[in-house]
């Protein structure tokens, strides 16, 4: 999951306005900004915009990044705030009209993926009810399994920080689960401990 | 201490489900591409003009409305460019000369069985607010393609139409009111275009930004039916 941060010769020729260079920067992350922009912000923006957007405003601002290994957590920064922009935006909530989409997954059946679709429609509900700071760190602990590590170093923040984030998000979600009716599903239960 | 069962399950289907497909990174690569291939769209600080823009923009309008008031001045022939709707003529308004043809001018008999003009059923189209780059003339085109609907309608009170177009040009939601515009005929009449079209679908590059413009926007109309 962890990728190279870019060479400082790709980022000097992006800079010097290489449009292959930039090519090249952006093309190893354009999943993981997808995801990103999918995961934190819902429904009702579209995560492909969103993507675009930031993207377009981290090749704009890379003359900012002070240091190319930091690369990653610079676009999270980047994309992070593009998601919150676009949140505050409260006209495109207007147009909140799908759910998340489904990608099926040709080795299940059907009823499977129905299963399934709902189980991640049930947790985008409890993600929407949590704030912006409880859903990321579970975005990127409990969904993208990353390290409290890497969750730190993405987030700008110490490691202790970010378990003390994650387990206040994880209360936050049980609480809100239980509101909702959402129960865990019995084959798959394990207790809420802390990052791994 | 006992902590709460934790429902791995949940994050597990949500993970899959929310996983980039590969056309959609393909479609976000490609557009990418498009921006980044325009000189000068990653080279200033989106959404800010840039320098000499706004002359550049005050230019513009200054053009634009020197256009308007051409298209708005008579004619020194006097006849007049764009007339007063067909019921309204011969009651006194527009000059005393006949037309070309040497149709005799005026009476509102004449008026009655005169066929209109053909811009005259084209419903009036006013723009209330943009964002993004969905550009007004696309959706006039999107209008104009279900002339034969509209010219059905009848007259009827005015109504906000909503565009969504992607950063394709596709127009990917019509929503008609919030003024209960969608109950009038028109309403109803534009929003089963929408359905016949299977929105949100492709729709071409109808309505819509240029390649490598901002990505999306929405364009709210004041449409008076004809």
């Amino acid at each position: 999951m962890t990728r190279p941060a870019p060479s400082p010769e790709l980022i000097r020729r992006c800079l010097s306005g290489d449009p292959r260079a930039k090519g090249e920067l952006v093309e190893p992350y354009l999943e993981t900004v997808l995801a990103w922009t999918r995961r934190l912000a819902g429904p009702p923006l579209d995560p492909e915009d969103l993507s675009h957007e930031a993207l377009l405003t981290a090749l704009d601002r890379l003359h900012t990044l002070r240091n190319p290994a930091d690369f990653r957590s610079w676009l999270y920064g980047i994309t992070r705030k593009t998601v919150a922009k676009y949140r505050r935006r409260a006209w495109y909530q207007r147009w909140s009209h799908s759910e998340v989409e489904t990608h099926s997954d040709p080795r299940s059946g059907p009823g499977e993926d129905a299963e399934r679709a709902e189980r991640a429609r049930q947790c985008q509900r409890i993600l929407d009810a949590l704030t912006p700071i409880q859903r990321e760190v579970l975005v990127l602990v409990e969904i993208e399994q990353r390290t409290a590590s890497e969750a730190a170093e993405l987030l700008g923040v110490g490691e202790p920080t970010v378990r003390s984030r994650l387990r206040l998000a994880r209360a936050a979600f049980i609480k809100v689960a239980r509101e909702q009716g959402i129960g865990p599903d019995a084959s798959t239960r394990r207790k809420a401990v802390g990052a791994s | 201490m006992n902590q709460p069962e934790f429902p791995d399950d949940l994050f597990a289907a949500y993970r899959e489900e929310t996983r980039p497909s590969v056309g959609e990174t393909h479609r976000l690569r490609r557009a990418l591409d498009r921006s980044v291939a325009r000189k000068g769209r990653t080279e200033r600080k989106p959404g800010r003009l840039p320098r000499w823009g706004g002359l550049a923009l005050a230019g513009a309008v200054a053009a634009g409305a020197a256009i308007l008031w051409a298209v708005e001045a008579p004619s020194p022939s006097g006849r007049p460019n764009r007339g007063p709707p067909v019921a309204e003529r011969g009651t006194g308004a527009g000059p005393a000369e006949g037309s070309k043809r040497g149709e005799p001018r005026g009476g509102s008999e004449d008026a009655a069985v005169r066929p209109a003009p053909r811009r005259t059923r084209m419903a009036r189209v006013k723009t209330l607010a943009r964002t993004g780059a969905v550009r007004r003339d696309g959706v006039e085109a999107w209008l104009r393609s279900f002339r034969a609907e509209l010219a059905e309608c009848g007259t009827g009170p005015s109504l906000t139409l909503t565009l969504r177009a992607d950063r394709f040009g596709r127009v990917t939601r019509v929503d008609v009111g919030p003024d209960g515009g969608a109950r009038t005929a028109f309403g109803r009449c534009a929003k089963a275009r929408a359905r016949a079209l299977r929105l949100p679908m492709d729709f071409g590059t109808v309505a819509g930004p240029a390649d490598g413009e901002r990505p999306a926007g929405t364009l709210r109309l004041a449409i008076d039916p004809p």
